[in-house]
């Protein structure tokens, strides 16, 4: 009898779990992300490139929001439903721009290419791959 | 007693070794059947035997082998972690250690001067060996038979040997974009053995399935060295303070060998990587009373990261 409640308890805490967990999962707050320009042309792959970005995003509900390039913050907006900026950001490689709240979430994510002028040249190599084996 | 556990222990251990050269690529064609991977097998074949120029490659293999030391008393050496360093510039590269400068490049050869550190001296840093029983005949017993008495040798009166800085040239002779043909000869610089050293290798790269990403990389070359090298590192002669009867002298050395490589990609950088080699010791080599094997073997199995 109390083993047939157990029973149901978990499999309804159960279902509640994966019910909630799929809802905030499929909930994306941001409903516009955009960061622009989306490529930068350098002379050959390894150079720095700079850019003046234009951020901009809008949401359903006020969040508090940062804009993230490697881990590192490049602004942050606090309780807000929408955001415009204009950064001057360096890259060295392809890269995602991503929008975290404070739970560091990913709400939204921005690929900016890198494309290089000089294509890169290649050559045979003179010994095989782990060829220390 | 001690010797013969020491001499089972590494007969089994080569044993297990051959049964994984059986396996590994039977366990690769396995992994193939559940696996998929979006890159083309003609893109991967172009670009597995070129590499982007002006750009540092590291990649790092992990996992679990070993390279068997042929030296009496010599430990085998352990791979767990092994990393792969490449540069190469126009002319100039580094790979794995070799530095060199290609002088001539053409679409099917190129021909380099190479410098590099010598090997062989990595079994005598691994060396720990006790004293050496040699079973000298250089009496004759009164049938005529040589009586075979051993006769130690002091570890302690054999020299050291030494690290030797090889250079000289190499020839790739790029026979197809997945085939070629490699050929060193190269002398040490730094007075240590005095004497010439060499490979000659043919290299092929092929997919077993051609509707998979598996990439199977075989080897089968030999090394050869010159007498005055084979007698620098097995010999044993005036340099060591033995008696003159158990003295080792020998002529130049023929190894041949056969290498197989496989991988399969798990992603743009890591890669299911496997390896094995058998190399036969030619008998000046393996006739040295300090030599025990009359083969050596490298296999390992693991995964490699491109970073």
């Amino acid at each position: 009898m109390y083993s047939k409640a157990i029973h149901i308890i978990l499999t309804g805490y159960f279902f509640y779990n994966t019910f909630s967990v799929n809802a905030a999962e499929f909930k994306q707050p941001i409903i516009h992300f955009s960061i622009t320009p989306l490529a930068c042309i350098v002379k050959q792959i390894g150079d720095e490139c700079q850019l003046t970005t234009t951020v901009d995003w809008q949401s359903e509900q006020a969040l508090d929001v940062c804009l993230i390039q490697d881990k590192v913050a490049l602004k942050c907006w606090k309780n807000a439903i929408s955001g415009k900026s204009v950064l001057p950001v360096q890259l060295n490689r392809t890269t995602t721009f991503t929008l975290k709240n404070n739970k560091t979430q990913i709400l939204a994510k921005q690929l900016v290419k890198i494309s290089a002028t000089t294509p890169k040249k290649y050559r045979r190599k003179l010994r095989s791959d782990w060829s220390l084996f | 007693m001690t010797k013969l556990y020491r001499l089972n222990r590494k007969k089994l251990l080569q044993l297990k070794l051959c049964r994984m050269l059986i396996l590994l690529p039977l366990l690769l064609i396995q992994l193939n059947v559940s696996a998929e991977t979006k890159i083309t097998h003609d893109a991967t074949k172009q670009t597995e035997n070129h590499i982007a120029t002006d750009k540092l490659h590291f990649s790092i293999a992990l996992g679990a082998g070993v390279k068997t030391n042929p030296l009496v008393g010599g430990n085998n050496i352990p791979l767990f972690i092994v990393p792969s360093l490449r540069f190469y510039g126009e002319k100039f590269y580094f790979d794995n250690g070799d530095l060199g400068y290609s002088f001539i490049q053409n679409k099917q050869l190129t021909l380099s001067a190479v410098s590099r550190i010598n090997s062989e001296n990595a079994y005598f840093s691994r060396w720990h060996p006790k004293n050496i029983f040699v079973f000298s005949s250089s009496s004759v017993s009164i049938d005529g038979n040589s009586p075979e008495t051993p006769k130690e040798i002091n570890i302690n009166d054999i020299h050291d040997r030494q690290w030797a800085i090889d250079a000289g040239l190499q020839l790739n002779w790029f026979i197809t974009s997945v085939s070629q043909v490699k050929v060193q000869l190269l002398h040490d610089i730094n007075d240590v053995y005095n004497g010439l050293n060499g490979s000659v290798e043919y290299f092929r790269q092929f997919s077993p399935i051609s509707s998979s990403p598996i990439n199977v990389q075989i080897k089968i070359g030999f090394d050869w060295f010159s007498q005055s090298m084979v007698n620098y590192y097995y010999g044993i002669n005036n340099k060591d303070k033995v008696n003159p009867t158990l003295h080792y002298q020998s002529g130049s050395a023929l190894n041949p060998y056969i290498k197989l490589h496989a991988n399969y990609p798990l992603s743009k950088q890591w890669k299911f990587f496997s390896a094995v080699s058998y190399k036969i010791l030619a008998t000046n080599i393996k006739d040295s009373p300090i030599v025990e094997e009359k083969n050596n073997i490298t296999a390992f199995i693991g995964a490699s990261y491109v970073f």
